[in-house]
């Protein structure tokens, strides 16, 4: 009788140097209940935790980027505004210069005086030797083609940008109260990147107003506005911006422009949600059961 | 009457590891058992061509370009010609791929389908489910497993792994273990081993494997010195090359453990049992495991085994043989080997009867049988309408994802297109049938 048979079989036990009387494509009977839970999990309309709140998270990460986007703008329009415009840029420096050390006094009072103290002591050791590197710069590449130059600088600004992005990004997302400061990587490729510029440029006091003006607006400027995207600053960014792609590049390339960068601003974030929502697998947790665990050094 | 059977994967001999002892040793066990067993591999530098290994099992070395990591090129479709040539040249009913990071597999398993032959897949290690690469791995297994007759996988853990992955049923999957071969892991005598030692009571742990992160390489680093310092009677044999060779090298020169680790790089196969015997412990610190045959070896040889309790390592030996560490830390590990030393010396650990019991239980005999037994069922409940092109395209079309499965199915049709042509180009009645190797009486 086969159900005397099965009161008299051993139950299956999951190990295999047992020989059992069981087929080989048999299945732990927990396993099963565990896809069936999963299968439930799947077919269930899903509970959406990923509400209002997540959707702002989205949202303020990709404000984030494109302010970091408008951030790097900076360099090129110091360089237009030097290299195409033949401007003398001693008055633009001098002003963004004074309004970073008012802004930095205002700081003082609220941040340890030690270190704006300390802070003050680096940017004039820097200052100097910007000075002493200027002219270093400006010959280091000056016999190669221009347009070598313009490919470097295209490909070290996608560096730069995504190596900046990485680490801010980064840095929200840990919620940390301290100064956002950009990373080692990125400050170096956005040297890297001044300074090849920098050999297109007629004089010295150029160079060196130059190196001066993207130090000053896409390292120290972040660093001293600490919350990075306030409304104010995101204003005044993209007014700067827009007006001089109005006059360089003209008002169809500026609208052209303007749409995408809104399109980015508001309809990749929703969609981006919406595909969170459904398309993301919310079963990956649980999965892990098979993942290589992590070593623990405990001693 | 024995099968035709092709072996495919990326993996072969002259190439050494897991998947390739498993195949060659399967292979021979069939032919040993009346079946007809070809293996269809990549070239290997000079290897190129037909190649016959022991007891007339044939070898096709193909020349595909070469990847990554001895992985051939994914393409898809250039593979179908020469494939299709051997298939018909050799007459194959089963085609037997193997690995689920081989593309030759993958590829061979689309075009035997797409000829009408019956195919398995054995699947031989764990993957996760959200690294960029496991994603794209699992989207080509979906699409290869999609239409295949039956998988085997050599642990509980790997079957449901595979199942989760590559969306399948669970009775189409199943379970057959690695084996070894017991005559080359044979204990030596205990008074031998007692000569050998200097003291009574001392006690060597023998690690051997790839040095790789994934092998728990910074937990060994981190415990070895440990128990050394605590016990002075404790020294270890340390086996194999890798990544973090050099972290092993750094920790006995900073710990000044010259004289009581001994750090042999890697060791040829046929030499594993001699180093494994000189131990009394084997050590595994794995952070991930299908099934482990070293640690069947290991006990093989009479070793007593400390390890993780990861992947697949719970059901592969009973419980007499193994101390496991609780979680995958030094301090769980430190626990696990002070208590298989104990066991030792305490004389409540007898390893003399390991290689009898591992006998018994592993045995590649054991495992071909088992595998001719999946042949056997897909055989007698095959039907043509299981092969019918519209029938697999339909099965295509139900799997999730939009772009993946309008992919799959575009696949299959331009596949089915090719084999036409191919029929029309080079018809079957001009591809010689190849003579077979006449069986041992």
């Amino acid at each position: 009788m086969p159900e005397e048979e099965s009161q008299l079989k051993k139950p299956w036990t999951r190990l295999l140097w047992l020989k059992q009387d069981y087929p080989d494509n048999y299945t732990d009977p927990t396993f099963l209940k565990f896809m069936e839970n999963l299968r439930e999990r799947k077919s269930k309309p899903k509970d959406y935790i990923l509400k209002k709140d997540d959707y702002e998270k989205i949202r303020l990460n990709f404000l984030g980027f494109y302010h970091i986007l408008l951030n790097t703008c900076f360099i090129f329009i110091c360089f237009t505004y030097i290299y195409e415009y033949k401007a003398n840029p001693v008055p633009l420096t001098g002003c963004v210069s004074f309004l970073l050390l008012c802004l930095s006094i205002s700081n003082r009072f609220q941040t340890n005086e030690l270190s704006a103290l300390l802070n003050f002591k680096s940017s004039i050791i820097l200052i100097f030797i910007m000075l002493t590197v200027s002219p270093i710069l400006k010959s280091l590449s000056k016999t190669t083609a221009s347009d070598s130059i313009w490919t470097l600088s295209f490909w070290l600004t996608i560096f730069y940008t995504f190596a900046i992005a990485s680490t801010s990004l980064q840095n929200r997302e840990k919620k940390t109260n301290e100064i956002r400061r950009p990373s080692n990587l990125s400050t170096n490729i956005l040297l890297a990147n001044v300074s090849v510029l920098a050999s297109r440029l007629s004089s010295t006091t150029d160079v060196f107003c130059f190196l001066t003006l993207c130090i000053e607006l896409n390292i120290i400027l972040p660093s001293i506005l600490k919350s990075g995207w306030n409304f104010t600053s995101l204003t005044i960014s993209n007014l700067i911006v827009y007006v001089f792609l109005n006059i360089s590049l003209g008002l169809s390339y500026t609208l052209l422009i303007l749409a995408f960068s809104l399109f980015y601003l508001v309809v990749l974030p929703r969609w981006f949600f919406y595909w969170r929502v459904h398309y993301h697998r919310d079963d990956v947790e649980i999965l892990t059961i098979w993942d290589p665990k992590t070593p623990i050094v405990d001693l | 009457m024995g099968f035709n059977i092709a072996m495919v994967c990326d993996f072969f001999f002259p190439q050494l590891g897991g998947v390739e002892f498993h195949i060659y040793h399967l292979a021979q066990n069939l032919i040993s058992q009346g079946h007809s067993v070809v293996i269809i591999t990549h070239q290997y530098k000079d290897r190129i061509g037909v190649r016959y290994l022991t007891n007339g099992l044939k070898v096709y070395h193909v020349p595909f370009l070469v990847m990554y990591r001895e992985t051939t090129f994914p393409t898809v479709f250039s593979t179908f010609p020469i494939l299709r040539n051997i298939l018909i040249r050799e007459q194959i009913q089963i085609v037997h791929s193997h690995g689920a990071v081989s593309t030759l597999a993958h590829e061979a398993i689309l075009h035997a389908n797409t000829m009408g032959l019956l195919t398995v897949f054995t699947d031989h290690s764990l993957y996760a489910f959200d690294t960029t690469g496991s994603i794209l791995a699992n989207k080509i297994l979906t699409f290869s497993l999609t239409n295949i007759d039956r998988v085997i996988c050599v642990s509980n853990t790997c079957k449901e792994n595979i199942i989760l992955r590559a969306d399948l049923l669970p009775e189409m999957v199943s379970v057959i273990p690695n084996a070894v071969i017991s005559e080359d892991f044979k204990p030596i005598s205990r008074d031998i081993k007692l000569r050998n030692k200097n003291k009574k009571g001392n006690i060597t742990i023998v690690i051997i494997g790839r040095l790789f992160p994934n092998k728990g390489s910074d937990l060994l680093t981190r415990l070895i010195p440990l128990i050394c310092s605590r016990d002075d009677r404790v020294n270890f044999i340390i086996a194999g090359d890798g990544p973090k060779f050099i972290d092993f090298q750094q920790m006995i020169e900073a710990n000044r453990l010259e004289e009581r680790v001994q750090l042999l790089g890697a060791v040829p196969h046929e030499n594993v049992r001699d180093v494994m015997c000189q131990g009394d412990i084997y050590l595994h610190a794995s952070l991930t495991e299908a099934f482990g045959t070293v640690l069947v070896e290991a006990a093989s040889c009479g070793l007593l085994i400390v390890t993780t309790n990861v992947g697949g390592i719970p059901e592969v030996l009973p419980s007499n043989m193994t101390v496991f560490a609780k979680e995958t830390s030094v301090s769980a590990l430190v626990l696990a080997i002070n208590e298989a030393i104990g066991l030792f010396r305490s004389g409540h650990c007898d390893t003399s009867t390991f290689h009898e019991e591992i006998f018994k239980m592993y045995r590649w005999e054991d495992v071909a049988k088992r595998t001719v037994q999946v042949y056997e069922d897909i055989y007698s409940t095959f039907s043509m309408d299981e092969k019918n092109w519209i029938y697999m395209l339909k099965k295509l079309y139900k799997r999730e994802g939009l772009w993946a499965r309008h992919l799959y199915v575009l696949c299959s049709i331009i596949n089915y297109m090719l084999y036409v042509i191919f029929e029309w180009l080079y018809p079957r009645s001009e591809i010689d049938i190849a003579l077979k190797w006449p069986p041992k009486e």
